[in-house]
């Protein structure tokens, strides 16, 4: 699948909405990319925040497996309860990581 | 209830975090309200299929003597729609959910070849019980004249997670987010919401 790509709201800070569609579903996954101005993901590691309506009612994320496969991307997939579904909307806010405790 | 203000953190993302009062628990829901508007009664006899949010398609018969909007809007009414009441006012249908709170999908209407011309829908979104608003404004006292995106975390009182379950959340409106009760989820007094929410972009590449 390729992945769905949004735009930076202010060049560390990220919101989309998207609704899955049948690919995502037979997938079993989408991964939602943040590019900047050109055509690559930011060249940053993201932390990212979900939620999951269907017909405006919240979907427990369960045991959904979320992973950060490169820079800029989250992807989401199905787990034994949790099931990427046609027409169910994702909101996504992220945000530029440090990913060094100090 | 109110909306409740927030102020913009820095011009696209916002934060919140608000306790659930009483008032915001007692919130009484109301149904939502469609409206459609016959401009043309029917050359032809014929089906005017009704569909509202996505539901079965109610075909409506009309007969080519059906040549005033009123009339065709009675036929409209007099349909039996499985989730909506009906009612008509001259050449205006009014459909009004049974249920309370926000509702989704496509309403539509299709006329075949009757020659019968409908408005688009108009609609008053319903309220579930039990609702909170989120209103994120900027300098003003408007809300930002985009939509947004939020994840909604709550806490009791005691800083015990809630799950969300079935909570219904709905963006009724630029910088507006809406948490409401489902049946298993309720918003409660004491309730410690937090809210991160950011302008979207839903238009995917």
């Amino acid at each position: 699948m390729p992945n769905r790509i949004f735009r930076v709201t202010n060049g560390v800070s990220f919101g989309a909405k998207y609704t899955i569609v049948a690919a995502d579903d037979t997938a079993g996954n989408v991964t939602i990319q943040f590019n900047g101005t050109g055509t690559p993901s930011v060249a940053y590691p993201i932390v990212a925040s979900i939620s999951v309506l269907r017909a405006g009612v919240n979907v427990p994320l369960a045991d959904a497996v979320i992973t950060y496969p490169s820079n800029g991307c989250v992807k989401i997939a199905d787990g034994s309860t949790f099931l990427v579904t046609t027409n169910d909307v994702y909101y996504i806010v992220a945000q530029r990581a440090d990913i060094t405790a100090e | 209830m109110a909306n409740k203000i927030f102020r913009a953190t820095n011009g696209v993302s916002f934060g919140a975090m608000y306790t659930a009062v009483a008032a915001d628990a007692s919130v009484v829901g109301s149904a939502e309200v469609l409206t459609i508007t016959v401009t043309t009664g029917a050359s032809a006899s014929g089906n005017v299929g009704v569909t509202l949010r996505g539901g079965t398609i109610v075909n409506i018969a009309v007969l080519s003597t059906d040549t005033t909007p009123a009339q065709v809007a009675t036929k409209i009414a007099g349909g039996t729609y499985p989730a909506y009441n009906a009612t008509v006012n001259g050449a205006v249908v009014t459909f009004t959910c049974k249920t309370t709170g926000v509702k989704s999908g496509t309403n539509s209407t299709t006329v075949n070849a009757t020659g019968v011309v409908v408005s688009a829908y108009t609609v008053v979104a319903g309220v579930g019980a039990g609702s909170i608003a989120f209103q994120f404004n900027g300098v003003g006292s408007i809300p930002v004249p985009y939509p947004i995106v939020a994840n909604i975390r709550v806490v009791t009182a005691a800083n015990v997670n809630v799950d969300l379950a079935d909570a219904v959340i709905s963006y009724p409106s630029n910088g507006v987010v809406t948490i409401s009760s489902g049946a298993t989820f309720t918003v409660t007094a004491g309730y410690i919401f937090s809210v991160v929410a950011q302008r979207v972009d839903s238009i995917v590449e």
